[in-house]
């Protein structure tokens, strides 16, 4: 009983097609990205003059609201901002991609993880533009790159795992109950206002403490604003790392295994 | 070793929208298969109790009505779903054609358009190189291959589709209905390059309507009926059973 394909080099029903089909979601996001910026002037360099203008006009207000130093404050919201706008954009378009790409699995073998490696790709090539303006904003302010700043590496390696484990989590359910992106993209907007971007850590004292000490979504934040901007990881950051990636890759494996029998009449 | 081995395999899916109101026997005649419900879910039973097997050389077409259960018996060929029941052996590549253009971007231009639908077929480096130098020379396309897509008209859209659907080489091709081509001048090179293909392949399955392509294609055929296999054998019987339906119908 059951159901037994036997083939010899087939990069398309191989065990790990994340690996062996790299080709497809390499391609898919790159046309992605092409596609949103063809026939503007500037292309993908829209997303870092965005960003500029953002990090330049909100730390402007913001530093004399919140009584910061206007230099200190450009460079951790930069660093904040890059980091967020990748991980918004991981989980909300990963959690759609299912749905955005049905047509394609319905006459192919599509892989969930190909599905989120052209997802996660493309924003990893937006976050390659948003880093330089990290970058310019530490340098016009005083700031400088030391040898800690290495560590962005692995956190953006780390940030690629997450992203892809968080689509596979996200998508399939997604395809079956199709309000579900709508919730998440709710609660991603909630978490932006929750998660120190904008205010600074420290400024969260007493119980409130909990939305920096307690929010799996500072922890990812700081895999690259913390190395950018020179400062030091969270106390116990290890631990929430682990627990942040442990629990999402958990799901995945869970999603997938209890989805993928079922996930092609959700289409 | 190419081959194919069907046991007894069924297959059922939920219909995930409200059409419980529905009578079961208007869907029947509206979707075909057969519905049964299984709790609280309506179930399509797309597939019944089905077995064949598959040799090289085999034409296998798939003959009967919309719904009848032929492109699901295709999608489980293609791996896109798996058997309920059953068992169903595959050996040897699986070239899925099932749905044509996958992976063309209609913004990108023809010569852009070349390698991702090769890769998502499983194409490798080799494969995808000759294909660049072989198919714009058999499309035919001339300076079009360096515009979008978009600016094609139906029949240039046909033939880029055509010309990377048929570029593989594979032990065995999943086909739903026959490719067809739009303009006339193309498809007499269409044609040559489609029996071409069916040549250099182990096993052929093909979906159709049509019985003119069962018996020029084909050597086995199964007729199929609510998601069962109600004839299977060579093409003659076939065709006589497929008239004998019509008749009654």
């Amino acid at each position: 009983m059951g159901f037994q394909i036997i083939v010899s080099d087939n990069p398309t029903t191989g065990p790990f097609p994340f690996l062996s089909m790299w080709r497809v979601w390499f391609i898919q996001g790159n046309q992605d990205i092409q596609l949103r910026y063809k026939r503007s002037v500037l292309g993908p360099f829209w997303i870092s003059a965005s960003l500029g203008s953002l990090v330049i006009g909100l730390a402007f207000l913001y530093s004399e609201i919140f009584q910061q130093d206007v230099r200190e404050y450009a460079i951790f919201l930069a660093g904040g901002l890059i980091a967020w706008n990748y991980i918004t954009a991981a989980i909300s378009e990963g959690a759609t991609a299912v749905i955005d790409y049905s047509i394609e699995m319905r006459g192919v073998r599509m892989p969930l993880s190909v599905l989120a490696g052209r997802v996660v790709y493309r924003n990893m090539v937006i976050l390659m533009h948003n880093l330089p303006v990290g970058i310019a904003t530490l340098y016009l302010c005083g700031s400088e790159l030391t040898t800690r700043s290495l560590l962005i590496i692995p956190g953006i390696l780390t940030l690629w795992i997450f992203g892809v484990a968080v689509s596979i989590m996200l998508a399939p359910i997604s395809a079956r109950y199709r309000d579900l992106p709508e919730i998440i993209r709710s609660v991603l907007q909630l978490m932006f206002f929750l998660t120190p971007i904008f205010w600074l850590p420290d400024q969260a004292t007493g119980r409130r403490a909990i939305f920096v000490d307690g929010n799996p979504f500072n922890t990812l934040v700081d895999l690259i604003r913390a190395p950018l901007i020179g400062k030091d990881y969270p106390e116990h950051f290890a631990i929430s790392l682990s627990l942040t990636l442990g629990i999402t890759i958990a799901l995945a494996v869970l999603s997938w295994l209890t989805t993928r029998d079922k996930l092609y009449s959700w289409l | 070793m190419v081959r194919i081995v069907a046991q007894n395999i069924s297959y059922s899916y939920p219909v995930l929208e409200h059409i419980r109101s529905l009578k079961n026997q208007m869907m029947r005649t509206l979707i075909g298969g057969s519905i049964r419900k299984d709790g609280r879910k309506t179930m399509v039973q797309a597939l019944d109790d089905v077995s064949f097997s598959l040799e090289p050389g085999d034409r296998f077409g798939l003959l009967g009505r919309n719904g009848s259960g032929k492109t699901t018996m295709l999608r489980l060929l293609a791996g896109l779903v798996s058997p309920d029941t059953g068992s169903l052996e595959i050996e040897g590549r699986v070239l899925s054609l099932i749905t044509r253009g996958t992976g063309i971007n209609e913004e990108m231009t023809g010569a852009a358009n070349l390698e991702l639908p090769l890769r998502i077929l499983g194409a490798s480096d080799a494969e995808v190189a000759e294909a660049r130098r072989r198919i714009p020379e058999f499309i035919e396309l001339g300076p079009f291959l360096d515009l979008p897509v978009r600016t094609y008209s139906e029949g240039m859209k046909a033939r880029l589709s055509f010309g990377i659907s048929t570029f593989l080489r594979r032990d065995i091709i999943l086909l739903d209905e026959w490719i067809a081509t739009g303009d006339q001048d193309f498809v007499a090179k269409a044609n040559a390059r489609m029996a071409e293909m069916v040549a250099d392949t182990g096993i052929l399955v093909v979906a159709t309507h049509s019985t003119e392509l069962i018996s020029t294609v084909c050597n086995k055929v199964a007729i199929m009926d609510g998601g069962r296999i109600r004839y299977l054998g060579d093409v003659e019987g076939a065709l006589a059973a497929y008239a004998q339906d019509a008749q009654l119908d």
